[in-house]
């Protein structure tokens, strides 16, 4: 029987190891499978010396598998340039203290070819998913492109629970305390694959199965085919198409959970089981809270630049709202030759943003170069990087703190609002977006907003465009928040009432349907006391777009315009900030305290294209640079373009309180 | 072409993106071909024109079209952002599409009709074959989208559309000659008497293998600051990766004047010792040569090419065994493929320059994103 002083667990601060102090999130990836084995000593080496408690690699199911059952976990030749012996490997972690985050896929990319999949499984049409037209979902990646297999597809998870089983059945002795592993993800990115358009994929047969189950579950006639384009005719039939888009975020929760439950039955069950999903603003099938109904946490990769600051920030309000422990798990240090070029600045700058935002723990992927990737600190022989090398110890030293000084995660950021995304509308959006079924994360990528795609006239059954206007609501609140320099989160709207009542004052965006759910869930928030602002309509209908029956009590206040309503609101309930910053308009700053409410660290960041110069008011005291440790003016703070600083308090300096 | 298990290790992160960028315009622009001097560049000047460059495209960002048969339902700029459907008039076709690009002075549009895209996307991805390579996998999926041009996709200016799209093996043959097994080609451009970016890639079994930079020697030649030490790197090539087919060392300034149009440039840069070609196959020499004996041999080359690249019964009426003789034979293997080196650059560079975007446009507030950005 397990107790918890050998499982691992997620802290408010890290890793809890037994009932040890958390461990620090702190990780750098190397793939062992890659690197030849002689330089393993060396790169390990680097990481420990940079500072990070952990490293993490990819276990890739198609370089261990010899044949259809048959795994090499480092007994045979190497034949084809891969390393395959992963329990010298976890050996040579141990040896130095490191601790192991493993992934096992079976998805994995790692910019493999097929992405980690054997190739037998990409090419047998019972694993393949298909679209709408019956084609299969084909990824364009090099080296060659191949079509994706459908996580509804039953022969897909027997093969996938194979290779599970055979894994954790090699890694399960090796867990901790009894080896160096404590966290393993399941599979990688499972977002199908970035094709999160409605009606581009899947409809695998057995996908109709577990879609008509779904259905059955819901009350609604399970013998409906899924829809394959947007032609909903009346209310009745929207009801249909937002049930095929919940009905997918359901299918990636239950292909999770499955792929967990051969891990947990196996002796992974003493270890944290954790995803990743790639950070999307807009389209993303499925929620973190949901993720984490069957694993201990979820979190979002971050592949961006310093240009991106907007949506690099987004993503760390929304990983701090809505997740247990907000996480990045693959967080670019480096990239991949086909990629958007980031250079240095790139990597300091978002890394900054996203511990400025709140963001707890992060794996800097890669730490440890190899083929297909550029641009990390330690190359393949474990050289370091000199300049680069530097760079990041120093990141990551600053993080941590010292004996002098508290490490970031130590110190918290007091934020009482939370911005709510609403999953029905998000479902609508996806629905009626217009470029469908090409991928809402391309399109993202290329700067094409929900709001851009979103249709003008109202589907039928609704009276309003719901999709294009609740995101400009969102919008809306957040430049509203942003220059009145509030300090929120967003919140998933299938996070618990428990989470919710965390924050004093929720704002939600409310159109003509809620589900009811979500209703109870903030009627509960308001008995308990917090301040609900609801905009622009009131609903009348509940998530089956029936009317709502007189029992039903909206518990939202109706509100004027919110950029007139909210300073009085934040006024009323004293959550304007103390200390604030100019130019509003383009610098954001967040302040970071300790137990005391002493605030300990300081980030400033220039969100615009052009230099600047902060003040920060409301602080009375003298900041140093935290890298570099020269002391900053806090009247004249200079900031390069898209540039965050992190400031520390001197040592000789005043008090401040944030 | 691509091996499925191909290398690509040792790549700098700033060289690697300057590679990326190289069909940009330096920071200043494109070189101005005018300022060539000197009776050489008079009598190269008499026997192979610059082509005048085309980097006087509009900052604005591309923009996508959305339409039901014939009806803008929306207008996208990419990099966030749209325009009212009435910004073109009337029903969209191919000449309204025109007029509004050049009213707006974008540099690419794409309407797309929406109850097609469906189909063509499904239509898109039936089209790969799983175990086949790379390019030839591009090849189907870009056959698939120029036959839906004028259909359920217009584009203006229509750069696809001209451009012939090869059979696969035509073009296997083509690069075979182009670069043989076991060989490497290898091209430096130099700086201030700095590496400004580099790039080595290795061949066997008809495909790429290897991707890699000088780094992949920095133990055995760090740095090169003159094209005349390119022997160095030859050698350090040869003997750790494979014998080099292809040798450029270029200053970088002959690379912008190059892909400005300035087809004389590399000669010239040659004859002045400016620049390297070791080795240099026929074909290469054949190309960067200037003056009419390369003008004559290239339209002639090109049309038999064209000929063979138009249809699928092209490579078939000459058989596999002529074809191959034929691409033997050619001066240029690119003529092979119908195209013309030249062209072939420009194309690339307005295609590249075209659909850059300016991410600090993707973060500018338009109409307003999710993100309050």
């Amino acid at each position: 029987m397990m107790s918890p002083s050998d499982t691992v667990s997620i802290g408010s601060h890290g890793l809890r190891l037994g009932t040890d102090p958390d461990l620090p999130l702190l990780a750098g990836a190397m793939h062992y499978f890659r690197i030849e084995k002689r330089h393993w000593g060396r790169c390990l080496d680097a990481v420990v010396d940079l500072g990070l408690p952990l490293v993490e690699t990819y276990v890739p199911w198609s370089i261990h598998e010899r044949g259809v059952g048959r795994f090499d976990f480092g007994d045979g030749p190497v034949v084809d340039g891969f390393e395959r012996d992963l329990g010298g490997f976890l050996d040579a972690c141990a040896a130095r203290n490191l601790k192991v985050i493993l992934r096992p896929g079976p998805h994995i990319n790692a910019e493999l070819t097929h992405f980690g999949y054997p190739e037998r499984i990409i090419v047998d049409p019972k694993c393949q998913a298909r679209g709408s037209q019956g084609n299969p979902v084909v990824l364009p990646v090099p080296p060659r492109a191949f079509p994706v297999p459908s996580y509804a597809s039953e022969a897909f998870h027997h093969e996938a629970a194979v290779w599970l089983k055979a894994f954790a059945d090699f890694v399960a002795p090796r867990c901790w305390p009894a080896g160096p592993v404590v966290a393993v993800q399941v599979d990688n990115e499972l977002s199908l694959f970035f094709r999160t358009g409605a009606y581009d994929q899947d409809y695998h047969p057995d996908a109709v199965v577990l879609y008509q189950a779904f259905l059955s579950r819901r009350g609604t006639d399970p013998a409906q085919e899924p829809p394959r384009r947007f032609d909903a005719a009346d209310a009745g039939d929207l009801v249909r198409h937002l049930d095929w888009v919940a009905f997918k975020e359901w299918l990636v929760v239950w292909a999770l959970d499955r792929m967990a439950r051969v891990l947990r039955m196996c002796g992974l069950d003493r270890v944290v089981l954790f995803h990743n999903f790639p950070a999307q603003r807009w389209g993303a099938p499925c929620s973190l809270p949901g993720a984490e109904q069957v694993l201990d946490l979820a979190g979002l990769d971050i592949y961006l630049g310093r240009r991106d600051y907007q949506a690099v920030k987004a993503h760390a309000l929304s990983l701090v709202g809505s997740s247990r422990l907000p996480f990045v798990p693959e967080l670019g240090c480096g990239g991949w030759p086909w990629w958007f070029a980031f250079d240095r600045a790139d990597q300091r700058a978002v890394m900054l943003n996203v511990l400025m935002h709140g963001v707890r723990g992060f794996n800097l992927y890669m730490v440890v170069e190899r083929d297909r990737w550029y641009g990390s600190p330690v190359a393949t022989d474990g050289q370091r990087r000199r300049d680069h090398f530097a760079e990041i110890g120093q990141l990551v030293a600053a993080i941590k703190g010292s004996t002098e000084e508290p490490g970031l995660m130590e110190l918290e950021r007091p934020v009482s609002v939370g911005l709510m995304r609403v999953r029905d509308y998000e479902r609508l959006a996806l629905c009626t977006a217009l470029t469908d079924p090409l991928p809402p994360a391309a399109l993202d990528l290329l700067g094409v907003t929900l709001a851009d795609v979103s249709p003008d006239e109202p589907p039928e059954g609704l009276s309003c465009p719901v999709a294009r206007d609740y995101a400009l609501a969102l919008a809306e609140a957040s430049a509203a928040l942003d220059g009145l320099q509030v300090p929120y989160h967003y919140l998933d709207s299938d996070v618990s009432a428990d989470r919710l009542s965390h924050y004093e004052l929720l704002l939600v965006p409310t159109f003509e349907f809620m589900d009811e759910a979500l209703m109870d869930r903030l009627r509960t928030y308001v008995s308990q006391g917090g301040r609900l602002l609801t905009w622009p309509e009131t609903p009348r209908l509940d998530g089956r777009l029936q009317p709502l029956s007189e029992a039903m009590v909206f518990p939202g206040v109706g509100t004027g315009p919110l950029a007139t309503v909210l300073p009085e609101v934040l006024a009323e309930r004293d959550l304007l900030p103390a200390a604030t910053v100019d130019p509003a308009d383009s610098v954001d700053l967040t302040v970071w305290s300790d137990a005391q409410r002493e605030a300990q660290i300081v980030f400033v960041a220039n969100r615009g294209a052009r230099p600047c110069r902060a003040t920060i008011r409301g602080l009375p005291c003298s900041l140093r640079d935290a890298l570099g440790g020269e002391p900053v003016d806090i009247n004249h703070i200079s900031l390069d373009a898209f540039q965050v600083r992190m400031l520390r308090r001197s040592p000789d300096g005043g008090r401040f309180h944030g | 072409m691509v091996d499925p298990r191909l290398r690509m290790e040792r790549l700098n992160p700033v060289h690697w993106a300057r590679l990326l960028d190289l069909m940009l315009p330096p920071p200043g622009g494109d070189p101005d071909p005018s300022q060539a001097k000197g009776a050489l560049a008079a009598l190269l000047a008499r026997t192979g024109g610059a082509h005048a460059s085309t980097t006087g495209l509009s900052p604005e960002m591309p923009a996508i079209v959305l339409h039901r048969q014939g009806t803008v339902l929306r207008i996208l700029r990419l990099g966030g952002g749209t325009m009212g459907g009435g910004a073109i008039s009337g029903p969209l076709t191919q000449e309204s599409l025109r007029a509004f690009r050049h009213q707006h002075q974008l540099p690419f549009v794409a309407a797309v009709e929406l109850d097609q895209l469906p189909r063509l996307w499904a239509d898109v991805q039936s089209a790969v074959k799983p175990g086949e390579d790379f390019v030839a996998q591009q090849l189907s999926m870009l056959r698939v989208f120029r036959e839906a041009l004028g259909k359920g996709v217009l584009v203006d200016p229509r750069l696809l559309g001209s451009v012939p799209i090869p059979q696969a093996s035509l073009l296997q043959m083509t690069f075979d000659r182009m670069l043989p097994d076991r060989r490497s080609l290898v091209f430096y451009l130099l700086d201030g008497g700095t590496i400004f970016t580099s790039l080595i890639v290795a061949k066997h079994h008809g495909d790429v293998y290897l991707v890699t930079t000088h780094d992949a020697i920095a133990d055995q030649v760090s740095g090169l600051s003159s094209v005349q030490n390119a022997r160095q790197v030859l050698r350090a090539v040869s003997e750790r990766i494979a014998p080099p087919h292809i040798g450029i060392f270029l200053p970088l300034r002959v690379w912008h004047e190059t892909v400005a149009g300035d087809q004389s440039a590399i000669a010239r840069a040659a004859v002045s010792r400016r620049a390297v070609l070791d080795p240099a196959p026929a074909w290469l020499l054949a190309i960067v040569g200037a003056g009419a004996v390369a003008e004559v041999a290239t339209r002639t080359g090109r049309l038999a090419g064209q000929l063979l690249s138009a249809s699928k019964l092209g490579a078939q009426l000459f058989g596999s065994k002529r074809t191959e003789k034929l691409v033997q034979t050619l001066s240029n293997p690119l003529e092979a493929l119908g195209l013309d080196p030249w062209e072939t650059l420009r194309w690339s560079r307005d295609w590249r320059r075209r659909v850059e975007l300016d991410r600090s446009k993707v973060v500018s507030p338009t109409r307003g994103d999710a993100d309050g950005s």
